[in-house]
């Protein structure tokens, strides 16, 4: 009777204990109405200043019984996570979604449109970058608080004794030979002429950084209309572009493959291509006199890049009005955007917001915000994106190792076409 | 009174059950059902019927066939390899002295530590010369005045270079198997082949490999099931690159999944790899067996 009991009460024990559980998790309710958030897991000032936002929207909406209630995850997988939840019908209200998923997502059917939420004051104070990169197929779904700069940073030293003088303006951005010229001038004075890490584990980074040498060429890497990407990411302009790019590495003035994260701080490289991120560093760096200037041209025009985390409403949000409130929290000059661009050194999102930041009005920041307000280009919005940006970054190594340029970037179009068919069929 | 203990034994091995049907066979079924459907990861059930187009497509696809070759290619040079290596470690380190407790220690190490950890350590030692410096590799050709090696930026070096960081890192845990075999082998065999006059390798063909043959077996198919699940390595050290030549099976299922967010084929894929690696097992075990028997 005893050998029974033991097990009996240990499988009793187990349902107990789980429905006492669950019983404390659904009278932890107080009937408050809450608004889920999923937010991905920055850097700790980031997060500390998103939580610090959700904490003044519960206090200021506490006689209205709604509160936010925010969880963080990681970055990298960040994505899957809400792939995965997406699939388990378990989405949260409120979905951080980094600039580039909006397409997949929103073909998806994981993002629920919001434009009919925007009023016409909010539209327009937007930068126009971050209502582009939110759009998918004629209708807004994200919006974001902030933006990205690519800007090319040089080391005021190197670049004085080589005897050059980088532009401050988008409109005096450099070419293509103008670039290269000077990157032959700084070689002989220093150990890596141009820092593009290549070392960057992330996909992304590829796409971000180098394809608007590709836009700047006139070429592209999907078709916006057709979605083809035969024919447009193996375009002649494109194969051009990407050649010019790979000569950096032929004639030594990059490096293919590093891993020295950043070169440029400890005085190794005149020039640096990258991001807006990287600024509060190098100011930090005092042994350092640094400059920005704009990524140079390949053809007619600059293109800059642009792109960042922004905020939409998941396909299992029942109350969207609810959820919209949250998100104008969030892009609210005062209480949204001026703490977390404290808290993380981007862009402000919205035109208004930069009263709160008079160091926009001189360089280097003020070149970020011309950069985003003279027609930033945000990476394509297709659902086959992710594909499409795995694919180019696994070229664009390749071709920095010195792989045929035309024939990775057919290898790769053909991959990323062959996924887009595929889609063609399941209907995405 | 029987009958009793036989529900107290079921209740006992309840809960593994469930979490066997739970975690491993329901998603197995939920897996083949999905290969025959057109399914994108976010959606929240199974698309359309296709039957099999999705092995159609997955069995054309460049890209599956390449993780295809470079798993089997992989596992053909890890296996024989590691578990020869693993066998002579055990034989050097079968002693009772501290310079051998120390060697086994130093071969079991970094199957200590995490893969992950592993793999960016041997990105590091296998660096190209650049500007700023060098892999620890590089370092001591160039100090040998031999040319430098591209090791992992060459589509040719690549694989062996990941074969070579991969027995490394799991040939201590084979080592240690074969160290307890050896250990079970009855000293009075060894002894009594000494007296009839065996020499050396001799007494290691006719009394040791005889003794660990059923271990070499089961440390020959596990080392095979390892292998076929390669990911972690070339993931993080080439991202299955250059130019495909480190994609793996697993890395593909992967991007299918997350990249390509299609399900349906990424769940074709799994079951190609589940029936691929369950009849390489089965073949295996019967060759094994066999070579057993002929003993």
């Amino acid at each position: 009777m005893r050998r029974f009991t033991v097990p009996a009460a240990f499988v009793a024990g187990t349902v107990l204990v789980s429905t006492i559980a669950q019983c404390n998790r659904q009278s932890g309710s107080t009937g408050a109405r809450v608004i889920m958030v999923w937010a991905h897991h920055g850097q700790e000032r980031e997060n500390a200043a998103m939580r610090r936002i959700a904490e003044a929207f519960n206090e200021r909406h506490r006689d209205q019984q709604i509160r936010i209630d925010i969880s963080f995850f990681p970055d990298r997988q960040y994505a899957d996570k809400v792939s995965i939840a997406s699939a388990s019908a378990s989405l949260p209200d409120v979905l951080d979604i980094d600039g580039p998923y909006v397409g997949p997502w929103a073909a998806e059917g994981v993002l629920q449109p919001l434009g009919y939420l925007v009023s016409e004051k909010l539209r327009t104070d937007m930068l126009p970058s971050l209502l582009e990169q939110g759009t998918y197929d004629g209708k807004l779904y994200a919006l974001g608080a902030f933006e990205s700069a690519l800007v090319v940073y040089y080391n005021r030293d190197i670049i004085e004794n080589a005897g050059l003088d980088p532009p401050d303006r988008l409109a005096g951005a450099w070419t293509w030979s103008e670039f290269v010229e000077a990157l032959m001038r700084v070689k002989p004075h220093v150990t890596i002429p141009l820092s593009l890490h290549m070392d960057d584990h992330s996909d992304e980074w590829f796409t971000y950084a180098f394809s608007p040498l590709i836009w700047s060429n006139g070429g592209g890497l999907i078709d916006p209309d057709s979605g083809n990407v035969l024919g447009v990411l193996d375009s002649r302009p494109t194969i051009e572009a990407v050649r010019r790019w790979q000569r950096l590495f032929e004639k030594g003035l990059a490096q293919g493959t590093s891993t020295n994260p950043n070169p440029f701080a400890a005085g190794l490289a005149a020039f640096d291509w990258t991001g807006h991120w990287m600024l509060p560093g190098f100011e930090q760096t005092t042994a350092l006199r640094f400059g920005v200037m704009p990524l140079p041209s390949m053809g007619d025009k600059p293109v800059c890049a642009s792109g960042s985390w922004c905020w939409g409403i998941s396909r299992d949000c029942r109350d969207r009005s609810l959820a919209w409130q949250a998100i104008r929290w969030f892009l609210d000059p005062a209480q949204g955007i001026r703490p977390i661009v404290q808290a993380n050194g981007a862009v402000p999102g919205r035109r208004s917001a930069f009263e709160y930041f008079p160091e926009y009005d001189r360089m280097p920041r003020r070149l970020f915000r011309e950069q985003l307000e003279g027609g930033a280009h945000p990476r394509p919005r297709t659902p086959v994106y992710l594909s499409l940006t795995s694919a180019l970054a696994r070229a664009l190594r390749d071709i920095a190792l010195g792989a045929d340029v035309e024939r990775t970037l057919r290898r790769a179009a053909e991959s990323v076409q062959r996924v887009a068919d595929r889609q063609g069929r399941r209907g995405g | 009174m029987a009958r009793r203990e036989m529900l107290t034994a079921y209740m006992f091995v309840a809960p593994a059950i469930l979490m066997i049907a739970a975690f491993v066979l329901w998603p197995a079924v939920i897996t083949f059902h999905t290969s025959l459907h057109r399914t994108t990861l976010t959606d929240p059930g199974p698309g359309e019927y296709c039957g099999v187009e999705n092995y159609r497509a997955v069995m054309s696809d460049p890209e599956f066939r390449r993780s295809a070759i470079n798993t089997i290619v992989f596992t053909v040079l890890v296996v024989p390899a590691q578990t020869v290596l693993a066998l002579l470690l055990a034989q050097w380190t079968n002693g009772p002295g501290w310079a051998s407790r120390s060697l086994r220690l130093a071969v079991l190490i970094p199957t200590m530590i995490s893969l992950t950890v592993l793999s960016v350590l041997w990105k590091l030692l296998y660096e190209p010369v650049s500007a700023t410096g060098s892999g620890l590799f590089n370092g001591i050709l160039t100090s040998l005045h031999l040319p430098p090696q591209p090791f992992l930026t060459s589509p040719r070096q690549a694989m062996p270079a990941i074969v070579v960081m991969s027995i490394w890192q799991g040939v201590g845990f084979q080592m240690m198997i074969f160290l307890c075999a050896l250990q079970q082998i009855p000293a009075q065999l060894r002894e009594a082949a000494l007296l009839d006059g065996a020499g050396r390798w001799r007494r290691f063909c006719h009394v040791t490999l005889p003794g660990i043959a059923p271990t070499a077996a089961f440390v020959v198919m596990m080392t095979t099931i390892f292998a076929l699940k390669l990911f972690v390595q070339p993931f993080l050290m080439t991202r299955g690159g250059p130019q495909g030549s480190t994609l793996s099976i697993v890395q593909f299922i992967y991007e299918t999944t997350f990249f390509r967010r299609d399900l349906g084929l990424a769940c074709a894929a799994g079951a190609v790899f589940f029936v691929g690696v369950s009849t390489i097992a089965v073949v295996l075990r019967r060759m094994l067996r066999a070579a057993e028997c002929l003993r």
